[in-house]
């Protein structure tokens, strides 16, 4: 099942330049999915071609890590988040508005053997493989593949801390 | 059966090469020294490397953190546990 930017920013609080991803492709809730990103320059990501090694209109390492961290962040939360429609609680007016509150927060805590084999260019669509491989305790780790028009260009696992239910953030 | 001193000696190795311990020695980890904190000080973050080890290597789950602080109490009660839940497998 696929979920639009739409369905993303009820569940996570990332808003653009940083929300890196606009569709997930759910394989199943909880266990795994494919985010989504087209590196278009024509909306607020594009200041990064513009401003990360111009030369090469590339996304940065980094931010394709944050890019599958967000797609894992959606796959943990998100079906019970949109079944229990908390996305609109935020809606009091200014930056915020429409940001999920009162819902548990992941925080990333291990960055696991990551390597590049290529870049994500303008142009490109990223897709962010991620699969839950374990989770203890609060600690939910994932592996993640990241590939640009449809080449692998990225592997390596992601382990998140994931707030207890009614933990605040 | 595996001999006890075997399977110690086995999650030794598990333990540093899962967990990268660079400077540890399997001579090192005393067999009833705590795995956390102030024994081996092992984290959160390695009790869950140890989670993925343990099922990778033996097929042992362990399903919580309940669980987990009973297994991970020493080397000894690791190796009860895992002798254990193997003869459980078998």
């Amino acid at each position: 099942m696929r979920f639009t930017a739409e369905d993303i920013v009820k569940v996570i609080p990332h808003r653009p330049p940083f929300l890196l991803i606009d569709s997930v492709e759910i394989i199943e809730f909880g266990k795994g999915g494919v985010g989504q990103k087209g590196l278009v320059k024509d909306d607020s990501f594009g200041d990064f071609f513009d401003t990360y090694l111009p030369s090469k209109r590339i996304m940065p390492r980094p931010m394709i890590i944050e890019a599958a961290a967000q797609t894992a962040a959606f796959v943990v939360a998100g079906e019970r988040l949109l079944k229990e429609g908390r996305g609109n609680e935020g809606d009091a007016g200014g930056p915020a508005a429409g940001v999920p509150v009162g819902v548990p927060v992941g925080y990333l805590v291990k960055i696991g053997d990551f390597s590049f084999s290529g870049d994500a260019v303008e142009g490109d669509t990223l897709r962010l493989n991620v699969v839950l491989d374990n989770v203890f305790g609060a600690l939910h780790k994932f592996s993640v593949v990241a590939e640009a028009g449809g080449v692998e260009i990225a592997r390596g696992s992601l382990t998140f801390s994931v707030e207890r239910a009614g933990g605040g953030g | 059966m595996e001999d006890r001193n075997e399977l110690i000696s086995r999650l030794k190795t598990l333990i540093i090469e899962s967990l990268q311990l660079e400077d540890i020695e399997p001579s090192d980890i005393g067999e009833d020294e705590p795995l956390f904190g102030n024994g081996l000080g092992l984290d959160s973050i390695d009790a869950l490397e140890l989670v993925v080890a343990l099922e990778k290597e033996f097929g042992i789950i362990i399903p919580d953190e309940e669980v987990g602080k009973e297994a991970f109490a020493s080397l000894n009660a690791l190796t009860d546990f895992v002798q254990r839940e193997k003869k459980d497998l078998s």
